[in-house]
């Protein structure tokens, strides 16, 4: 006979699981080189089946009880006793078992035997045998009745007792105290009632038959409310068809794993539901739970989004990313690049560094540029691109991109360095845009304001030549006027009186305004087109003063107003342009005269700067009306006009000054002009003086221009 | 003492009847032409004792005839002391008149008495100042040039 050591022994796989045998002894064994554990011998056996027999029959945890074919309680074990409070003798050969029953119960269980096999059968111990007394297995569920009359939930299992002719002798009751599986049920129940995931049973019908208290606390329904309507009802109407779809195919057997639709909740707004569930067939129930996923819902879409953008940036095609270890070794060459270099990924990836399809001219220049800012060598290369990211500068600039083609284009690329958690560079990311378009605006643009600006000359060139050609042409006209308004004066078509005569000199004084606006006009347009030319040479102040002085004596005699000179002793002689100068004195002593009322004064004044001597002063004082201090600066500008004029005076075209500020700036000097503090204005200029240095080199420095305007010294000249 | 004779090269008509008024006042014989060509032939028909030559003509400007009327071809007209007149910019058109010969240069429009003083004083006759000097025009008008030749 082969007994369970000896079959282990044969089974060395088995023996090695077996945790009690362990390392080299289990090993041993195995190999049959020590013996096992004594072997048990068959009489051992049957003694330990009766001992078997012996510990369960007195087990305080089953209650058995043995019967005779009557029912007559023979046997009544030590958990009988305890479960039931009754001892042995109390009810062997007393009482039947139906007796320590619930009777309801057992007039219940009765009558649902009598149903089942559609034969009465009484209420009382025939109820409780009648299956097992037929040779079927019954175990079934009952309260018990104590002797001090309490009760407990029992499962009792009953067998018929045979005697070796398989005939009847009686029954056994083994029963259990089923308080802990009612506990568990407690347990079950309270996990019911607490849970925060909506549990459910649903009916094949579509209405729920029971829901846990989180369907009340979630979507403010009463349980009542919720059981009154098909379940689909509640369900978000765009999400009916598959919510249905779903409960038909768990109605066909087939577990929910997990499926998300919209609950409606009393306030009308829609929560996300989790649910999952299994149709039980026999009670054609769905039993399930259904979560409130909806704040999890929310940040899992915020969430998606997000991953959805970073996932359309990086797959964008308009821009090139490209992610690179910290040496510079393309790692990541996304969509964008592939489309903008021509390089497909696996031709770069672990192969090259952006450096490489990067212009290397420009890559020297910039490795220059860099080396220069930051007073640190860099070397062209990788190392210039990343340089400042890498310094944790942002750095974004402009370079030509080579294309696996060889073609070129402009991008502007923003690098960035890549980190890990312990703030150690692990990469570099840069990212381009392909600035082609940009580059052809800004040259299209460029193209555009050089055509404006050709536009422009042209059409000042036009200004000037027109305006020129009209002055030019006015002069004709102008000449036969004046020539017969000469011949009337001059009496040469018979003798005018005298008013004849006083008007033809209002003729002439008109015809020689008009003149010298057609001069002015001339001289502007001149200015303007660089026509105007200063030929500088020495001059005598002297006769450039007198001479201007000769001019104009005339026209002041006229008006009543005397004209003066007062030059310095030894006056050096100035290098300018002689006519220049005449016409610059010219036009500030005709409009002292112009704006200096009968019985004033105009004064020419000439002297060496004191504080330096290169420079010569002449000064033009009247005393007009003087100018407004605040426009002494104005004064200059081209078709400045000073409104207040002496009586007789006419407006001119306002160009005399600005002619005259030009002029004086072309020949190396400065103008201003004051007001003077008595009464009138005085008009300054200042001239290089002539030296032999200055003759040979064209404009001569204009070294005193701030220290002139600072008032101290015309003040001091004209006073 | 026969009168002097001058030529007056000038397109505009009202512009030469008012010279023929003028001149003709003050003495002259005047003589016309309206354009460069008729200019020379007219010089040559006439033998004018001064020419006075505006620039803006038809068929070539006045620096043309002025250049034509120095020129090898017509050596005998070269004497004639030519008045060079215009609306054109003194800047420019002097210098080029003077160095091309002519005796001064006049802007338009001119004072008659300053007209009538360089005609004098060009033809060896006292002027309205009386002065007789001779002393070049040219040179009293604009010291920056100081002869033809600079």
């Amino acid at each position: 006979m082969v007994t369970a050591w000896e079959l282990y022994a044969d089974r060395p796989s088995l023996l090695f699981q077996n945790h009690l045998l362990k390392g080299e002894r289990a090993r041993s064994i195995a190999k049959g080189k020590i013996p096992g554990p004594k072997h048990i011998k068959p009489a051992d056996g049957l003694l330990m089946i009766g001992a078997l027999q012996s510990a369960i029959f007195n087990n305080p945890r089953f209650s058995c009880i043995a019967t005779d074919t009557k029912g007559v309680i023979q046997l009544f074990n030590v958990g009988a006793e305890r479960m039931l409070g009754y001892r042995a003798y109390e009810v062997v050969d007393k009482i039947t078992p139906a007796e320590l029953h619930d009777p309801q119960e057992v007039i219940a269980h009765a009558a649902s035997l009598s149903i089942e096999y559609a034969t009465p059968i009484a209420p009382g111990f025939e109820a409780l045998i009648f299956k097992a007394s037929r040779g079927i297995e019954d175990i079934y569920e009952l309260t018990k009745v104590r002797k001090d009359g309490s009760r407990f939930p029992a499962v009792v299992s009953v067998s018929a007792l045979r005697n070796s002719n398989d005939a009847i002798i009686g029954y056994l009751l083994i029963g259990t105290e089923n308080t802990a599986r009612q506990q568990a049920q407690q347990e079950r129940n309270r996990f019911f009632a607490v849970s925060r995931d909506m549990l459910f049973t649903l009916g094949f019908d579509g209405y729920y038959k029971d829901l846990n208290p989180a369907w009340e606390k979630t979507l403010g329904y009463t349980t009542e409310e919720l059981i009154a309507k098909p379940f689909i009802e509640f369900v978000h109407p765009d999400d009916r068809d598959v919510t249905s779809g779903v409960a038909e195919k768990l109605a066909t057997g087939t577990p929910l794993i997990a499926f998300e639709n919209r609950y409606r909740c009393k306030d009308g707004s829609y929560r996300f539901f989790l649910w999952s569930g299994t149709a039980v067939m026999e009670t054609r129930l769905i039993y399930g739970a259904a979560r409130d996923i909806t704040e999890s819902k929310q940040a899992e879409e915020a969430l998606l989004k997000a991953g959805a953008l970073q996932n359309a940036i990086f797959n964008s095609p308009n821009f090139s990313s490209i992610a690179t270890d910290a040496k510079g070794v393309i790692q990541i060459f996304n969509v964008g690049a592939e489309r903008m270099l021509g390089y497909t990924a696996a031709e770069v990836v672990n192969k090259i560094t952006p450096a490489n399809i990067s212009d290397p001219q420009e890559m020297v220049a910039h490795a220059k540029a860099l080396t220069m800012e930051l007073g640190t060598n860099i070397g062209p290369g990788f190392e210039a691109l990343v340089f400042k990211a890498s310094r944790g500068i942002e750095d974004i600039y402009e370079l030509t991109y080579i294309r696996k083609d060889g073609s070129r284009f402009p991008a502007v690329v923003s690098v960035t360095a890549l980190r890990d958690a312990e703030d150690e560079i692990i990469g570099y990311l840069l990212i381009g845009t392909d600035n082609t378009a940009r580059k052809h605006a800004e040259e299209e643009r460029t193209k555009l304001e050089e055509a404006l600006e050709q536009i422009r000359q042209d059409q000042m060139r036009f200004k000037d030549e027109f305006l020129s050609h009209v002055s030019h042409e006015l002069r004709s006209p102008l000449t036969a006027i004046k020539q017969f308004t000469t011949i009337l004066l001059g009496g040469l078509a018979g003798e005018l009186n005298k008013e004849q005569r006083d008007y033809q000199q209002i003729v002439l004084k008109n015809i020689r305004q008009l003149q010298a606006m057609i001069d002015d006009l001339l001289e502007v347009t001149r200015l303007e087109t660089g026509k105007l030319t200063v030929e500088p040479e020495r001059v005598s102040v002297m006769i450039a003063v007198t001479d201007t002085f000769n001019t104009l004596k005339g026209s002041a005699r006229a008006k009543g107003v005397t004209l003066s000179y007062d030059l310095a002793a030894n006056l050096p002689s100035v290098y300018a342009d002689p006519t220049r100068l005449r016409q610059i004195l010219i036009i500030l002593l005709d409009n002292a005269i112009k704006f200096t009322p009968e019985g004033g004064s105009v004064t020419i004044k000439g002297l060496i700067l004191s504080q330096d001597t290169r420079l010569l002063l002449l000064e033009v004082s009247d005393t007009g009306v003087g100018i407004n201090p605040e426009i002494t600066e104005n004064i200059f500008e081209r078709l400045y006009q000073v409104s207040a004029r002496t009586e007789g005076s006419r407006k001119g075209l306002g160009l005399g000054l600005y002619i005259c500020k030009e002029l004086v700036m072309r020949q190396g000097g400065t103008i201003w002009a004051k007001r003077r503090a008595a009464a009138g204005s005085t008009f300054s200029f200042t001239l290089p003086v002539f030296s032999l240095t200055n003759s040979s080199v064209k404009s001569a420095p204009n070294v005193l221009e701030e220290a002139i305007k600072s008032s101290t010294i015309p003040m001091a000249v004209t006073t | 003492m026969s009168k002097k004779k001058i030529l007056i090269v000038e397109d505009d008509g009202d512009v030469r009847l008012g010279y023929q008024v003028l001149l003709r006042a003050n003495g002259y014989d005047t003589f016309f032409a309206a354009d460069s060509i008729s200019a020379i032939s007219e010089a040559r028909k006439q033998m004018p004792d001064l020419i006075i030559l505006d620039l803006g003509l038809p068929a070539g400007d006045g620096h043309v005839v002025l250049e034509r009327l120095r020129g090898p071809v017509n050596m005998d007209l070269g004497a004639i002391p030519v008045v060079v007149v215009s609306g054109r910019d003194v800047r420019g058109n002097k210098e080029r008149a003077l160095k091309g010969g002519a005796k001064a240069f006049l802007q338009k429009p001119w004072d008659d008495d300053e007209l009538l003083s360089l005609i004098a004083r060009l033809l060896g006759q006292p002027d309205i100042y009386g002065q007789t000097d001779g002393v070049p025009v040219w040179e009293l008008e604009d010291p920056a040039i100081e002869s033809p030749d600079r």
